[in-house]
C-alpha cells in the first residue's frame, strides 16, 4: 500500500542512499539518457516505495534510476542516466 | 545537453550537515493538533547534528512479524542543532503509517528515525534572495520550517507565502502564520481556498492560476528563490507557470507529495 500522502519525488531516496553514499544524492544532477534534460535527483518523479524505487525524468518519463533495497543490500540501476554531476561540498573542493 | 562541470542547472543550495548514518531511537515527547486530522509530533533524539529548513527525516516501523515500512517526512521545526525534531503529519484514512503515527503512538513511545536527509529542497537564512513559498495542502510543512527559521534569523530576506487549502478549517498553522505576519518583518501571506470559503473570507477562492501568481509571487526581475511543495499535479502546474513568468528553473525548487506514481 502506498496510500499515505508522502514524498513523491527524488527527495525520498535521500535516506536510503545516505547509507551508501558519502554525499547527499538529492543534489546530484542527472542527465536523462532519452531526452538529455538535466535535473537535480531530488526533483525526479518517484514511483514505487522504499523497497523498489524508480525515478523518472520529469520531462519525458524515461526511467533514469532504479534503487532496490532488500535482504540487506541496495542495488542501483542507472542505465537511464548518461551522466551524474555532483556539486562538491565546500570542504572537498 | 549541458557541458560536464559547467551545467547551468546546478541550483544554489546551502551546505547540508553531514547526515547521521543509520537509525536511532527517537522518543515522542509532544503531540499538538494543528487541523482536523493533522498533528505535529515532536521527537527527542540521542544525537542530532542539526538540520536545514526543508530537510527530511525517515521513520521506520517494524511489526511483530518483521515487516517494515519506511516513510520520509519533512521536518517542520526550524533549522538548528537542538536534538528535538518536529514533523507534522496528515492522517490518511487508508494509509499504512500515518494512522499509526497520529492515533496509536503515545507520549514516551520510541520509533526508529534516520536523518536529517536531503539537501536539494533546502533553504538557509544566509540566502539574501527574496523567498517565495507556494504550498498546496500539507505541502506547507517544509515551507513552515523555512518561515520559522527565517523568523529566528538576524537578517531576513523579504518573503511571501501563497498557500492553497481546500477549506478554511484545513489551513495548517493558520494562527501561527497570522502571528508571523503581524510582526511586519517583510513576510506576507496570501491564502486561497479551493472548495468553499466562510462568508467573511477576504482571501482568494480558486486554484493557483497565472493571475494569482502574477499578483502574489515576486516578479522574476527580483530574482527570488521559489519553493513549491504540495501534491504532484499542483507542484508541476505551478512550476510550469513560474517558468512561463520568466523564472529560471534553477531557482524553482519542487517537492511533491502524494501517492507515488499517480497524478493527484
Amino acid at each position: 500500500m502506498i496510500t499515505d500522502a508522502r514524498t513523491a519525488d527524488g527527495n525520498a531516496v535521500a535516506g536510503p542512499l545516505s547509507q551508501i553514499f558519502a554525499f547527499d544524492v538529492t543534489r546530484m544532477i542527472v542527465t536523462c539518457s532519452a531526452c538529455g534534460s538535466e535535473s537535480p535527483l531530488g526533483a525526479l518523479r518517484l514511483y514505487g516505495d522504499t523497497m523498489g524505487m524508480v525515478l523518472r525524468c520529469v520531462r519525458c518519463g524515461e526511467v533514469n534510476l532504479r534503487a532496490l533495497q532488500f535482504n540487506g543490500i541496495i542495488s542501483l540501476d542507472a542505465r537511464g542516466a548518461t551522466r551524474m554531476t555532483f556539486p562538491l561540498p565546500a570542504n572537498l573542493r | 545537453m549541458g557541458i560536464p562541470g559547467a551545467s547551468s542547472v546546478i541550483p544554489a543550495m546551502p551546505e547540508a550537515p553531514a547526515p547521521l548514518r543509520g537509525w536511532q531511537l527517537a522518543t515522542l515527547t509532544a503531540i499538538r493538533d494543528e487541523a482536523p486530522s493533522v498533528k505535529t509530533l515532536a521527537f527527542s533524539l540521542p544525537q542530532w547534528a542539526g538540520h536545514l529548513a526543508g530537510q527530511h527525516i525517515d521513520l521506520r516501523l517494524t511489526t511483530d512479524d518483521g515487516y517494515q515500512a519506511e516513510r520520509s517526512y519533512s521536518i517542520a521545526s526550524p533549522s538548528g542543532h537542538i536534538p528535538l525534531v518536529e514533523i507534522t503529519v496528515e492522517r490518511i484514512a487508508d494509509g499504512e503509517v500515518s494512522p499509526f503515527l497520529t492515533e496509536q503512538l503515545s507520549l514516551g513511545d520510541t520509533i526508529e528515525l534516520r536523518g536529517p536527509v536531503g539537501g536539494y529542497f533546502t533553504w538557509s537564512a544566509d540566502n539574501p534572495a527574496p523567498l517565495m513559498l507556494i504550498a498546496g495542502g500539507s505541502g506547507i510543512v517544509p515551507l513552515m520550517s523555512m518561515l520559522r527559521t527565517r523568523a529566528r534569523a538576524a537578517n531576513r530576506p523579504p518573503a511571501r507565502l501563497l498557500y492553497s487549502s481546500r477549506n478554511f478549517e484545513e489551513i495548517v498553522f493558520r494562527s501561527e502564520l497570522d502571528g508571523l505576519v503581524v510582526t511586519q518583518d517583510g513576510l506576507s501571506v496570501a491564502h486561497t481556498l479551493t472548495r468553499g470559503a466562510p462568508a467573511n473570507w477576504n482571501g482568494e477562492t480558486r486554484r493557483v492560476d497565472p493571475e494569482m501568481l502574477a499578483k502574489y509571487a515576486f516578479p522574476a526581475t527580483q530574482a527570488p528563490h521559489n519553493f513549491i511543495c504540495g501534491p504532484t499535479a499542483f507542484v508541476e502546474t505551478v512550476a510550469d507557470r513560474l517558468v512561463a513568468l520568466g523564472h529560471p528553473e534553477t531557482v524553482i525548487k519542487t517537492e511533491r507529495f502524494g501517492p507515488t506514481g499517480e497524478r493527484a
